[in-house]
């Protein structure tokens, strides 16, 4: 299968690949799967509980190109927005921007199910540890 | 969505008649084949040509006992990429393994590379164990589920047949991340990266 030229460009290059403390108040991490092909992402982003924004985000993914290409644009284009921007971001966008055919389309799910699984975490955390949510309206 | 089983006759079964799918499918294709309607106008030579190609793909999903579950499960309104319930273990399981893989890609030491491929020959034992216990279990539901009739449509199953089905598809969706792992340590046993391409 030939991929786009910009999922090629990520897949060689990928941004913000790493770890970060999942134990951390202020980090929220999602790790999901793509049931059809068995690729599995972890998705983590650290948080500023202040102000809502996230102000770093990185990825590990396992799988074809086309899912380590849409996790690392994910990357990129969450930082520095609010956890309720991020939350709003539909997989279509990562579609238009990667150029992905239609039978990669999943991958493009994976991250968008990766950015919300880790926000989700995150105010859980919160909420466990006893701390204020972060409220911020988009 | 076309019902491929309809389509070629056949009833709708995990286990199906090779020898009767096969003899289905040239009947079908001696219908539609492109050659027999190079005389006929051009509206309808193109739509014998998509049928052709349709029934091909159809013949595909059918032969092969993996793709005609799926499309079984599909035709239920169960489709994998819908199986989103998968056990956080199992992704866990899978995240390591893969680290562990990436650690040996990096080794460069002897003594390092010795033990990740120690380690990595245990993952891929666990890795058989666990494949093999899933296909047990979806032969035997796939067994039981053909001995009796069923409605064609998931609003008329009943509550033990719906489980059945969900059963099927999340064992379906976890064989796959399985079956991508086995991929990337097998790669990594015999030294090459791993390029993943479903």
């Amino acid at each position: 299968m030939a991929y786009s030229e910009k999922v090629i460009e990520h897949y060689q290059h990928p941004r913000n690949v790493g770890t970060m403390d999942p134990t951390d108040v202020n980090v929220g991490t999602g790790l999901v799967g793509a049931p059809e092909c068995g690729d599995v992402m972890r998705l983590q982003l650290r948080i500023n509980p202040d102000s809502g924004v996230i102000e770093d985000a990185k990825f590990k993914t396992f799988g074809c190109g086309s899912a380590i290409a849409s996790s690392s644009l994910a990357t990129e284009m969450i930082k520095g927005k609010t956890v309720d921007e991020a939350y709003a971001i539909k997989n279509t966008v990562i579609v238009k921007e990667l150029n992905l055919p239609p039978v990669k389309i999943h991958c493009s799910v994976l991250a968008e199910d990766a950015i919300k699984a880790a926000i989700e975490d995150f105010k859980k955390k919160r909420e466990t540890a006893g701390l204020a949510a972060v409220a911020v309206a988009a | 969505m076309t019902d491929h089983f309809c389509r070629f006759g056949i009833d709708r079964t995990f286990a199906v008649n090779r020898d009767e799918l096969e003899r289905r499918f040239y009947e079908l294709q001696l219908q539609s084949h492109p050659d027999r309607h190079v005389t006929a106008e051009i509206a309808r030579r193109d739509e014998a040509l998509a049928e052709s190609s349709d029934i091909n793909a159809a013949y595909r999903t059918l032969r092969e006992p993996l793709p005609r579950a799926k499309h079984l499960l599909e035709l239920y309104g169960y489709p994998i990429s819908e199986q989103k319930k998968v056990p956080q273990t199992l992704l866990m399981t899978v995240m390591e393994a893969q680290e562990k893989i990436a650690e040996l890609e990096m080794a460069t030491d002897r003594a390092t590379k010795q033990r990740m491929a120690h380690e990595l020959g245990a993952v891929a034992e666990d890795l058989e164990t666990r494949r093999s216990a899933i296909d047990e279990e979806r032969a035997k539901l796939a067994k039981d589920w053909d001995k009796a009739m069923h409605a064609a449509e998931r609003t008329k199953l009943t509550a033990p047949e719906e489980e059945h089905l969900g059963r099927m598809a999340q064992l379906i969706s976890e064989r796959a991340y399985l079956e991508t792992l086995h991929w990337s340590v097998q790669a990594a046993q015999e030294g090459k990266a791993a390029f993943i391409q479903h």
